[in-house]
């Protein structure tokens, strides 16, 4: 093979190279600025994020050849945490760029932990100020066992609690608890538990 | 004297066999130029290419068979059908080979221009229906997650080289567009080489 050979090889496996696409990638950051774990699905994949913490990862846009093709992809983080309500946004992947996302808190939220020794078959909430205990918010078929803990998330504001424990389904009450948003408190409840606001707050 | 005879027959001979020379070329350009499909011919071209698709999640391309034939309704433009087998993204993922293969049914119209006698430029363009089936895709590639049949087209240039008169080896650049239903219009390119005939 001659030069002249060799060099239109050359250009056509120059021009062929071209053809061939070019791979568009993004990457996206999903930040937990929560004060909570997060826990979630991040464009298919189960994550697990710890607060203050990050989930980098590069995404696949696809092929495009000069200005046609795509220069995005829209992507689905879905999940929650503790004080974050469950969520599913999607988010737009820009190629060769980074997307941050950030998970941040919108409700409080209340560890209620059965201390007793029976289980507890219902919890009702109102608001300090309201007469009236809303529904059942374990849902049927759904009780505390002994020595469990059941995260409730809780809008801002004063509440009380009914507890229903018991095969006699007896009745307590935990009054006065404050929530804003941001706030994890542990209510390690017993018959007859007070709650206390410095003991019980661990974040907000 | 004689030597100079012989000297003057010798640049006759070679003037002679010169334009002997010239004359079988021009004969033969000639007989090629009019082997390049005139009115009332028909061109059937048979292409393997390179194809890949240019949408999000593609992966790279990988070939493509495809067959057209054109009646030329004058010297310059046809008109015909076009179909083939495109595979427009391929992926082997532990020992899977995913692939995206579409399958265009095209009615496709083509402009040739005459450079030289053996080289003809062409422009086309096509639209039909497109056959569109992915498989095995963890990823819809293009939004496309199941098998259907879109409409779309094609524009597309190239070239043929007449090297063998009423046949030729040629190549062309195809830009497909197919209307998935999907957010952005689903698109491909085929990078294709041809070999062509003219029918009578």
């Amino acid at each position: 093979m001659g030069k002249n050979g060799v060099r239109v090889l050359f250009v056509i496996l120059i021009f062929v190279v071209g053809l061939s696409g070019c791979s568009q990638e993004g990457n996206l950051a999903v930040k937990n600025e929560s004060v909570s774990e997060f826990q979630g699905d991040v464009e298919n994949t189960r994550v697990t994020i710890d607060p203050g913490e990050s989930y980098t990862t590069s995404i696949y846009i696809g092929k495009t050849l000069a200005f046609i093709g795509p220069s995005g992809l829209t992507v689905t983080i879905s999940g929650s945490a503790s004080t974050k309500r469950a969520f599913s946004d999607e988010v737009e992947i820009t190629s060769d760029e980074t997307t941050v996302y950030r998970i941040i808190d919108d409700v409080g939220a209340c560890d209620f932990t059965n201390r007793y020794n029976l289980q507890i078959n219902a919890i009702s909430m109102k608001m300090c100020d309201s007469t009236e205990f809303g529904p059942n918010i374990l849902g049927q078929d759904r009780a505390i066992a002994p020595g469990t803990t059941k995260v409730i998330q809780i809008d801002p504001g004063c509440w009380d609690i009914l507890v229903n424990y018991g095969r006699q389904e007896l009745l307590d009450t935990v009054t006065a608890i404050p929530i804003e948003v941001g706030d994890e408190i542990d209510i390690p409840w017993v018959p007859g538990y007070v709650y206390t606001v410095l003991a019980s707050t661990r974040a907000r | 004297m004689r030597l100079f005879r012989r000297r003057t027959d010798l640049k006759k001979l070679k003037t002679i066999s010169a334009a002997s020379a010239l004359l079988a070329c021009c004969v033969a350009l000639s007989g090629t130029a009019s082997g390049q499909a005139v009115q009332k011919q028909y061109v059937a071209d048979f292409g393997a290419a390179f194809t890949q698709a240019t949408v999000t999640k593609a992966q790279s391309g990988l070939f493509g068979l495809d067959i057209s034939m054109g009646k030329m309704l004058t010297n310059n433009l046809s008109v015909g059908l076009a179909l083939g087998y495109d595979v427009v993204s391929f992926q082997k993922v532990e020992g899977i080979y995913q692939r995206f293969a579409i399958f265009p049914i095209l009615a496709k119209a083509k402009y040739y221009f005459t450079i030289a006698p053996l080289m003809q430029l062409h422009a086309s363009a096509a639209g039909g229906m497109y056959q569109m089936v992915p498989h095995l895709g963890v990823d819809p590639v293009g939004g496309v997650w199941s098998a259907q049949t879109k409409p779309g087209g094609s524009v597309g240039i190239g070239f043929d080289y007449w090297r063998f008169g009423t046949s030729g080896l040629g190549a062309e650049f195809e830009y497909n567009f197919i209307d998935s239903g999907t957010e952005d219009l689903f698109s491909y390119f085929a990078f294709r080489v041809n070999y062509s005939i003219i029918k009578m």
